[in-house]
């Protein structure tokens, strides 16, 4: 035993050591990795700068290409290309954009980043396809396709991520086809990584809503309703009313989020569907619409059983012109629940604002503040 | 009894212990291995992690930011300051009045302008009486709950009631956040949907520069108890933590923050009433859930330093907390004690839960036994030498080592004290903790082991001080 904690010790102190000495060398590594970078940074910089400052009037010269991927093949060299490369795609958009993409092609950089797709090391993949996606280089969608297979998370987030910056639509496609509901990677996530997508979108949104995965269909209806392109509303409306829910629910935010008032009916209809979650996203999405037809239907689904759906009616009803005026009728109606909840909304700070807009711009007596504080007292009570 | 079989008796029970703090440094040593991997590859993933992308995106999270209060009107107004600052796309801050007897509901009520508002609350999870709801109408992402006192487990679960958002994050209201925490911390959840909760590590905020609940200027402290404490910090969270989280092992999200999932809390009751440690309480319960019903779940830890507490300066409120702590460790193993080596429960069954019972909840007392039984037992000759040496090579040199790697990891990886003097300070009480501080934290805890009938339903507290200096 005790031969045991005398090595173990060893061992460990060994350790530390090491760990400590791997810091001191890695420290004293970038003091000197960085002054070299800087010694070249200058130069390198603005040599870059001034290429790139007149890529819009005249083409690069076989010389600069030439001292450019000269410095590719030094490693402190490369390092400060790269970053002042990656700094341009960041910060450059529009025509230059692909003058750029042709540059860090023919100065082989981009030719270096597809190496590291080989490599063994997933956060090395992943950087690459990130700063692949990055430069936009076409050339790279084939070895970025065939990275969509392998179960790592984070690979999969930037190859997706890279592919919608390239913006081929065809490659953008076949991935998310790869796809499937079983994907790690949240909602939220692909919807930016959607909505992210450089290409044809209403090309893309029409091959990919359709497909039967009704959680990557559901992402780009979605996605399709961020985008605000209403030539899409009649294609995703037609999911209102099929049967699956998800879609329907991705159908009605993105609708919400377009602003196209054409189908509020087909929405109204959906307040009393039997499913709570449409029902509340049909609520919310009529707020959203500023359509008169729906300010009975939302009053009516204050008294729904379910909270959520009360709520968004109350809000929704608050914020379409002239639903406010139905508070007098709802505060003297029988239902605790309803009177309840538009109250709560008329005591935030949006709807208050309206409630004194509302009496500034109307006679009505008694003022809709007297009644909404009447109520609130006599509660308190 | 024969004096020589009460000899060999003796003699047995000190090899016993000599083995089990060997046994017990060697595991912290896997732990320290296992968390410099972990650690590598978070720094690593930073590079291409895409969060900031995300502080400007519309597909963000929105969360809730859930600060229980009681009796904390020194520090509490300027903490919903700070919060309120937090550069984050969509959140709000619910405060939680448990109750206090001192000023802090009125000081909340009167440094923000806020009035009593009729919103309705859904009681998903059932909790003591909401007196009022609080609100000002310029202030839209504040919201002030008053209800009645129910402990720090049903303040939370108010605010989730109230709260509107999909992830809630609980955070102590003497705690800061650093500004981009929120963004941090949520992208755990953007990246892998089958996240329910994430922790994120906790730093000490004495010695250091705050102004406007802002940490502006990082230093270490004064302070002798506070400075074992920040060697303490770095060896819980860089260690501890992220060497659990490296075998998605992690049975503790820290209190002062983190953040979950808020259907999947609903899913298992919220967060445990009648119990000091309600943190560590609904981490194991949503181990014990998920890992019954069989539903694929992550429980993360992000070793960015994002939230900053103040550390007791007072031997008396340091000892008020580790016996809270102990008795939250105990009360929640003694509540899932059916995990304890259930290969049902996987690794939570076999390897977490049981390190806690037999090493955390069980190690202070064969500690303290170990400190007092073998130097009796060596002066009254009946251990050699050699086992002396032993005994005190395994606790004190593995314990110097231990603290000394989790320093070289933070000044690895955040590199937060960046001074040679620092870290020189930092390795000076690293070793000199081993000696007196370590020991007392233990006896503290086994203070809580004997109180822990009597105490397991109250809510501690530390007397703290203003943060802005």
């Amino acid at each position: 035993m005790e031969l045991i904690v005398l090595y173990s010790i060893i061992i460990f102190s060994i350790l530390i050591l090491a760990l400590f000495l791997y810091l001191v060398i890695e420290k004293l590594y970038d003091k000197y990795k960085n002054k070299k970078k800087r010694r070249y940074q200058d130069s390198i910089a603005s040599y870059l700068d001034n290429i790139v400052s007149q890529l819009d009037e005249k083409d690069i010269t076989e010389i600069q290409i030439n001292i450019l991927s000269e410095y590719i093949r030094h490693k402190i060299k490369r390092e400060v290309v790269e970053e002042r490369m990656l700094f341009y795609f960041e910060n450059f958009k529009g025509s230059i954009s692909g003058k750029l993409t042709k540059l860090a092609e023919e100065i082989g950089l981009v030719e270096y980043e597809l190496e590291k797709l080989s490599k063994k090391d997933f956060h090395k993949i992943a950087l690459a396809c990130k700063h692949l996606g990055d430069i936009r280089s076409k050339k790279v969608i084939n070895p970025l396709l065939e990275l969509i297979d392998i179960e790592h998370v984070e690979i999969k987030y930037n190859v997706l991520m890279a592919l919608a910056k390239i913006g081929d639509n065809e490659a953008f496609i076949e991935a998310f086809k790869k796809l499937t509901k079983s994907i790690p990677l949240s909602e939220r996530s692909l919807v930016e990584i959607a909505d992210s997508f450089e290409g044809d979108k209403i090309y893309v949104y029409r091959n990919l809503i359709y497909i039967e995965d009704e959680f990557i269909s559901s992402i780009f209806i979605k996605s399709a309703g961020n985008y605000k392109d209403t030539t899409l509303a009649d294609e995703i409306a037609f999911f209102l009313a099929i049967e699956n829910k998800e879609k329907k629910i991705a159908a009605m935010k993105a609708l919400g989020n377009m602003g196209d008032n054409r189908y509020v009916e087909p929405i109204i209809s959906l307040l009393s569907d039997e499913t709570w979650e449409v029902r509340a996203i049909a609520a919310k999405v009529l707020g959203q619409l500023q359509s008169d037809n729906a300010i009975i239907p939302l009053t009516t689904a204050l008294s729904d059983r379910e909270w959520y759906v009360r709520y968004n009616a109350a809000n929704s009803l608050v914020s379409i012109e002239g639903g406010i005026d139905m508070v007098y009728d709802i505060l003297e109606g029988e239902d605790r629940f309803a009177k309840d909840i538009i109250v709560s909304i008329l005591e935030t700070s949006y709807g208050w604002d309206r409630v004194i807009e509302y009496d500034k711009t109307t006679d009505r007596n008694p003022k809709l503040s007297e009644i909404v504080k009447k109520y609130t007292e006599e509660k308190d009570r | 009894m024969d004096i020589s079989l009460l000899r060999e008796i003796v003699l047995k029970f000190n090899y016993v212990i000599i083995y089990y703090v060997f046994i017990i440094n060697f595991i912290y040593f896997l732990q320290l291995i296992f968390a410099t991997f972990n650690l590598n590859k978070y720094i690593r993933k930073i590079r291409y992690s895409d969060y900031k992308k995300y502080i400007v995106s519309d597909n963000m999270i929105p969360i809730s930011i859930l600060v229980p209060a009681y009796n904390e009107e020194e520090t509490i107004v300027e903490n919903i300051k700070s919060l309120l600052a937090l550069n984050y796309p969509k959140f709000e801050v619910i405060v939680i009045n448990d109750g206090s007897k001192d000023g802090t509901l009125n000081k909340v009520i009167k440094a923000f302008d806020l009035v009593e508002v009729n919103q309705p609350v859904r009681y998903r999870i059932k909790t003591n009486k909401i007196a009022g709801i609080y609100r000002n109408i310029d202030i839209p992402n504040l919201i002030l709950v008053d209800k009645e006192n129910g402990g720090k487990a049903d303040a939370l679960n108010a605010g989730i009631n109230v709260s509107n958002f999909p992830v809630v994050t609980s955070i102590d209201a003497d705690s800061i956040l650093e500004s981009d925490s929120l963004v941090r911390v949520i992208m755990p959840f953007i990246e892998d949907k089958n996240t329910i909760a994430v922790g994120g590590i906790v730093r000490i905020a004495n010695g250091s520069k705050v102004q406007r609940g802002r940490v502006v200027d990082i230093d270490l402290p004064k302070s002798k108890l506070a400075m074992f404490q920040i060697v303490e910090y770095l060896r819980a969270f860089l260690t501890g933590r992220v060497g659990w989280d490296s075998i998605n092992a992690l049975l503790i999200v820290s209190g002062a923050f983190g953040a979950f999932r808020k259907d999947a809390a609903i899913e298992v009751g919220g967060y445990a009433k009648n119990t000091i440690g309600e943190d560590m309480e609904l981490i194991v319960k949503l181990h014990e859930y998920f890992l019954r019903i069989k539903r694929p779940y992550k429980i993360k830890f992000i070793p960015d330093p994002v939230c900053w507490t103040q550390a007791p300066e007072r031997l008396k409120d340091l000892r008020g907390q580790r016996r809270r702590w102990q008795i939250g460790l105990m009360d929640s193993l003694f509540k899932h004690k059916r995990m304890f080596f259930n290969p049902r429960y996987k690794q939570i069954g076999l390897i977490a839960v049981p390190y806690f019972w037999i090493f955390e909840m069980i190690g202070p007392v064969i500690e303290i036994i170990g400190y007092i039984l073998i130097p009796t037992a060596f002066f009254l000759k009946i251990l050699n030498t050699k086992y002396f040496l032993l005994f005190l090579s395994s606790s004190i040199l593995y314990g110097i080592l231990l603290s000394l790697g989790a320093i070289l990891l933070e000044e690895y990886t955040f590199n937060k004290y960046p001074s040679l003097k620092q870290l020189i300070k930092l390795s000076l009480y690293g070793v000199i903790e081993n000696f007196g501080y370590r020991q007392l934290t233990t006896i503290y805890r086994i203070e809580g082991i004997i109180k822990f009938r009597k105490m397991k339903h109250s809510w501690g507290k530390i007397k703290r001080s203003s943060f802005d200096s």
